[in-house]
């Protein structure tokens, strides 16, 4: 379980987060909406304890962020929106790295590297450097480092972005399959047919602030809208700008 | 248009190599005003120049103040080798860096007739300032050969840097893959070596020029032998239309290599070629934390020119001392070669904290606590100097087997000033994080190892037994602290 209650991120004089609260449940998957800089990777950042809140609570699976950051890096599993690697180490090098930091037996490591190298399908790039890698062979390296120690949580940020609709297909299932080990997702996108199609409940963030909350069918009647997407557009105050952009656009050409 | 495509991907080169520090990346405000100092070409050509041009004030007297006027174009012809070297290493290590970063991306997609003669331009045009260095013996040749020599042998020096460069685009074009493949150890120690020698070329050049000023008068028939190859053939200003014939012909040649090469390397450019799938599956391997990162590190280094010549560094600081020690074989000498490898352990730390770049992200991710960190850091930092300093007073030894005394010192000393370093940084410090590298922690860090470093050698002097338990008391401390 993820507890966020009244969280505040400041960087300097900008408040990024002004006080959001969500709860993510055993086996639930989250899904965190927001356009561009409204702050949910500031959020996913905080929940995976990789910086710290500026005020509120953050509660994963009963460890507090603020006061154990490493205990609660140590049970969740956080796969970046743009893949963060050691580009000159190869894939195999950089598990080799994760799994010491980590602490994972050589045998679990071992089997669970194939099993997702498998899945993934990159058995043929394990020996080449990562910086010569595609951004979606390197997203998937991303993928497999993050879930390699078995994760009680999984914080997700736009983590289908440039993979294959093979490896994208396979991301869902290993989250459904999670899902059901009970395990607590986060996951953002901006692909909102999938948001639709894989999250329990949606919360959209918009100028650091949660402005709505509910399953996709409780969100369709909130806004009064046939589609995630509408609702999106319609709560984040930008359906009449996108409709004036698009005539402004016609115009042009 | 040419020259705004060059100024562009110097900007977007320096960007990245400044994106790359973390301790630049992590301070936007630092980060502009470094790339504010750094991003313009014009700025840099100018101050490098300047810096260059000064620095070879130093050459001027060796050959100005040669009783023979021929004596002076072979002292001469013996600089023109640096523009050579520097140029060929320079592009060599540049080329690789440039491609890798990926700044002709961008330029792909654009109706511009984008060749590889961009790359070269980049390459040369930062490369030239170092040319500088030969205008002020070129201006001494002048003085005592007349002006045409003067000309003849600075254009003698601007053809060493073109053949330089083209030499080095050759091998980066032949040799210069991303990975290591089958041979990357090999490649690795090349490398090293390579780094060793260009850093070692000012202490050789001291000794060249005092080589070649005793013994000019042997060298000159040498040099008339051979006048057809570079660098001999500078010594053929005295007779400048031999010279100029000699530098056309060379223009021609080089110049031939050079336009086949940039064509090759654009095709590789274009075409993405520029890695090399390695040889084999690497197998999984795991290692304690603090070991893994250390690991982890040399892996990134031994691929990375620039982070292996950081960390190579205090090996090129410690030659003089080595030569000292060596010349004397005196137990005495040996030690204070040690207390050099002790004293340059601590200038590593600026190398080692690069070394993760922009990936140091992936270490907050990692439950990873500041002294597991520190832990790995100091292993890192500490390999090469006490390996260094071992094999050197092992060899030491063989010259004078008191030397041997100072063994224990090499392996631990290292470790007392590079912990001492790391700690004084990190003081206050509680997560993985980089360090602000302050002038107060600077100057704390100088005064510990002053008085590490002051402490065992003063101990030597009482008793030489003394300083070991000394060195092992800070190191029994530092080890404390880093594992509590």
């Amino acid at each position: 379980m993820i507890e966020v209650e009244n969280l505040v991120k400041r960087f300097g004089g900008k408040v990024a987060l002004k006080g959001i609260s969500f709860t993510v449940r055993d086996g639930e998957i989250y899904g965190l909406l927001g356009p561009n800089g409204s702050g949910k990777s500031t959020t996913m950042r905080i929940l995976a304890g990789i910086i710290p809140p500026s005020d509120g609570k953050v509660v994963v699976e009963g460890i507090d962020v603020a006061e154990n950051p490493i205990e609660v890096k140590r049970i969740v599993g956080y796969i970046p929106e743009t893949p963060v690697l050691y580009e000159s180490l190869t894939p195999v090098e950089f598990f080799s790295f994760v799994g010491s930091i980590r602490g994972i037996p050589k045998g679990e490591l071992e089997e669970r590297v194939e099993r997702l190298v498998k899945a993934f399908g990159i058995e043929e790039y394990l020996g080449e450097l990562i910086g010569t890698l595609s951004f979606g062979t390197q997203q998937k390296v991303s993928i497999i480092a993050g879930l390699l120690h078995d994760p009680k949580a999984l914080i997700l940020d736009e983590a289908i972005n440039g993979l294959d609709p093979k490896s994208a297909r396979i991301m869902k299932e290993l989250l459904n399959g999670f899902k059901e080990e009970g395990k607590s997702i986060v996951f953002s996108t901006h692909i909102l047919a999938v948001a639709e199609a894989l999250c329990d409940r949606i919360g959209i963030i918009y100028n650091g602030e949660l402005i709505a909350e509910g399953t996709p069918e409780e969100l369709k009647r909130f806004a009064h809208e046939e589609s995630l997407e509408d609702v999106f557009l319609k709560l984040t105050e930008s359906q009449e700008e996108v409709s004036s952009l698009v005539r402004a656009l016609r115009e042009a050409f | 248009m040419e020259w705004e495509i060059v100024n562009v991907l110097y900007r977007e080169m320096t960007y990245k190599r400044l994106r790359a520090n973390p301790q630049l990346s992590t301070d936007w405000n630092k980060f502009i005003k470094a790339f504010k100092r750094s991003g313009s070409l014009k700025r840099t050509l100018l101050s490098q120049s300047i810096l260059f041009g000064i620095f070879g004030l130093m050459l001027f007297p060796g050959v100005y103040y040669v009783k023979d006027p021929s004596g002076s174009a072979v002292i001469y012809a013996s600089y023109c080798l640096l523009p050579l070297i520097m140029a060929l290493y320079g592009t060599a290590v540049t080329a690789q860096y440039a491609i890798s970063l990926g700044l002709f991306e961008p330029l792909l997609s654009l109706p511009v007739r984008v060749g590889g003669k961009y790359l070269s331009a980049l390459l040369l045009i930062t490369e030239l300032p170092s040319t500088l260095f030969l205008l002020p013996p070129a201006v001494a040749l002048s003085l005592k050969l007349g002006p045409v020599a003067g000309v003849l042998g600075f254009a003698w020096a601007l053809m060493g840097a073109f053949i330089g460069h083209t030499l080095g685009l050759l091998i980066y074009d032949r040799f210069g893959k991303a990975s290591g493949g089958k041979f990357s150890g090999l490649k690795t120690a090349f490398k090293a070596f390579g780094i060793l020698l260009v850093m070692s070329l000012f202490y050789g050049l001291n000794y060249l020029q005092r080589y070649v000023a005793s013994h000019y008068e042997t060298l000159k028939g040498v040099f008339e032998r051979y006048s057809v190859a570079y660098p001999f053939s500078v010594s053929t200003v005295e007779k400048p239309l031999l010279s100029l014939g000699l530098l056309a012909v060379y223009g021609l040649v080089i110049g031939a290599v050079y336009v086949l090469t940039v064509r090759r390397l654009w095709r590789r450019i274009s075409e993405g070629t520029a890695t090399e799938r390695r040889g084999g599956r690497a197998r999984l391997s795991l290692h304690s934390p603090a070991l893994a990162l250390a690991l982890k590190d040399f892996k990134i280094a031994t691929r990375n020119t620039s982070l292996l010549t950081g960390l190579l560094m205090p090996v090129v600081v410690i030659i003089p001392s080595l030569a000292g020690a060596l010349k004397s074989g005196s137990e005495g000498s040996a030690l204070g070669f040690v207390l050099a490898v002790g004293w340059t352990s601590a200038i590593a730390i600026d190398a080692v904290l690069k070394i993760d770049g922009r990936a140091f992200e992936v270490l907050h991710s990692l439950p990873l606590s500041l002294r597991t960190f520190l832990r790995g850091k100091l292993v890192t930092m500490t390999t090469v100097p006490i390996t260094a300093g071992l094999l050197a007073v092992m060899g030491l030894s063989l010259r004078n087997p008191g030397s041997l005394k100072v063994l224990p010192l090499a392996l631990f000393l290292p470790v007392a000033t590079a912990g001492t370093t790391l700690t004084v940084f990190y003081w206050g410090i509680r997560e993985v994080a980089l360090p602000q590298t302050t002038w107060k922690k600077m100057l704390l860090a100088l005064l510990a190892n002053g008085i590490i470093i002051g402490g065992t050698a003063g101990l030597w002097y009482v008793e030489w037994f003394l300083s070991l338990p000394f060195v092992l008391l800070v190191d029994v401390l530092l080890l404390w602290h880093l594992s509590r």
